[in-house]
């Protein structure tokens, strides 16, 4: 099943925000869904209704140790992903990508090395992008080596979209037509997230109708599509 | 929500919003520098002579999992440790550069427009507001 390595070039970006509530959709949608947060930050649990005190299991803990909320199991990563072994154990695959569940991880930005490591196991990246000039420069460090428009098992999504603001606008068409269908969808400024984070609540729950909740869920679409069996492409190849 | 929204949806009574995107027309969007600039770095665009058989970006109406998904990777392949490209490479003339907008043109090039993305983009303009394209 896929794992999709939830990654951007610039800081800031919202990728913990996509990360948590791309798995929350698919989790709506129906989907086994495991989130795993592997960054130092530590922050995708807040999305879930969770405080900074509270912790959830480690990614090697056994299932019985599983925290889920709203149908998505909670993983913390970072610590597990920065051992020594954790190479070698993603070499022989030993380290759960696959099996029936959707496996999202968050990645920091400048964990490059990380990224590194899991990117040949990754189904599918998915990368934000935020519609600002310095969001639109970071593309550029997308993955060296690789134009941005070649880079295959990627899809953009551009993040915090206000289209009240000239650039964001001009940005949005730009990379509409820059991406074209690598871009996946576009999720909407949306002070619901905030708000709903700062109470300690689940999104959907807290702002039904909220703009950036609908987009996600049309990004979990475009996601489950482009990873739906039959893909082969999607495979694991450790 | 804020008091002054809700007392609008009152007003209107209604609930909440319907979001509607109202994106920017391609002829609208505004030439910014940034967007020149991306598009001639050989870490946005490819900059192969391969590309001048045609786009190297999606077509309108193509899957998504085509586009995001090519063919599927070899078993051998190895992690993805590459090269980075150097930031100050030259970039080649502007003949050999995919069309950011080709997909408007079949992928054909004019002769005029090469090397020049503004020029370009207001030739694509007025074909298109001549329904050309």
């Amino acid at each position: 099943m896929p794992f999709i390595l939830c990654h951007s070039p610039k800081g800031g970006a919202g990728t913990s925000f996509v990360a948590a509530h791309l798995a929350l959709a698919l989790a709506e949608a129906g989907h086994a869904v495991t989130a795993v947060d592997m960054t130092r930050q530590d922050s995708l649990k807040l999305y879930f209704g969770m405080t900074p005190i509270q912790a959830i299991p480690d990614f090697d803990a056994p299932e019985d140790d599983a925290h889920v909320v709203a149908g998505v199991s909670l993983r913390q990563g970072y610590r597990v992903a920065h051992t020594d072994a954790f190479a070698l154990s993603l070499a022989r695959g030993e380290v759960p990508l696959t099996g029936e569940r959707y496996i999202i991880a968050d990645v920091s930005a400048d964990d490059v090395g990380l990224r590194a490591l899991l990117l040949p196991h990754a189904a599918l990246v998915v990368m934000p992008v935020v519609p600002t000039a310095i969001g639109l420069a970071a593309l550029t460090q997308a993955q060296p080596g690789t134009p941005l428009v070649e880079q295959d098992y990627t899809g953009f999504v551009i993040n915090r979209l206000d289209e009240t603001r000239r650039f964001g606008r001009n940005a949005h068409t730009f990379l509409r037509e820059l991406l074209g269908g690598k871009l996946l969808g576009a999720i909407h400024e949306d002070e619901a997230v905030n708000e709903a984070t700062a109470r300690g609540q689940l999104l959907p729950a807290h702002t039904a109708a909220s703009a950036a909740m609908k987009d996600i869920r049309n990004l979990a679409v475009a996601v489950a599509a482009v990873c739906a069996p039959g893909q082969d492409a999607i495979e694991d190849v450790a | 929500m804020r008091k002054d929204v809700a007392n609008l949806l009152q007003r209107l009574g209604r609930r909440d919003f319907q979001y509607q995107e109202f994106a920017d027309r391609f002829t609208e969007v505004e030439l910014w520098p940034i967007f020149e600039t991306l598009i001639r770095d050989p870490r946005i665009l490819t900059m192969e002579p391969q590309a001048a058989a045609g786009p190297t970006m999606a077509r309108p109406g193509t899957a998504v999992a085509d586009v995001v998904m090519p063919a599927p990777r070899a078993e051998t392949e190895e992690p993805a440790v590459q090269t980075p490209v150097v930031a100050s490479a030259p970039a080649p003339a502007g003949g050999e550069r995919p069309s950011l907008f080709a997909r408007y043109g079949g992928g054909k090039r004019e002769e005029d427009v090469t090397g020049d993305v503004r020029t370009l983009l207001h030739h694509l303009a007025q074909q298109i507001e001549q329904g050309k394209l």
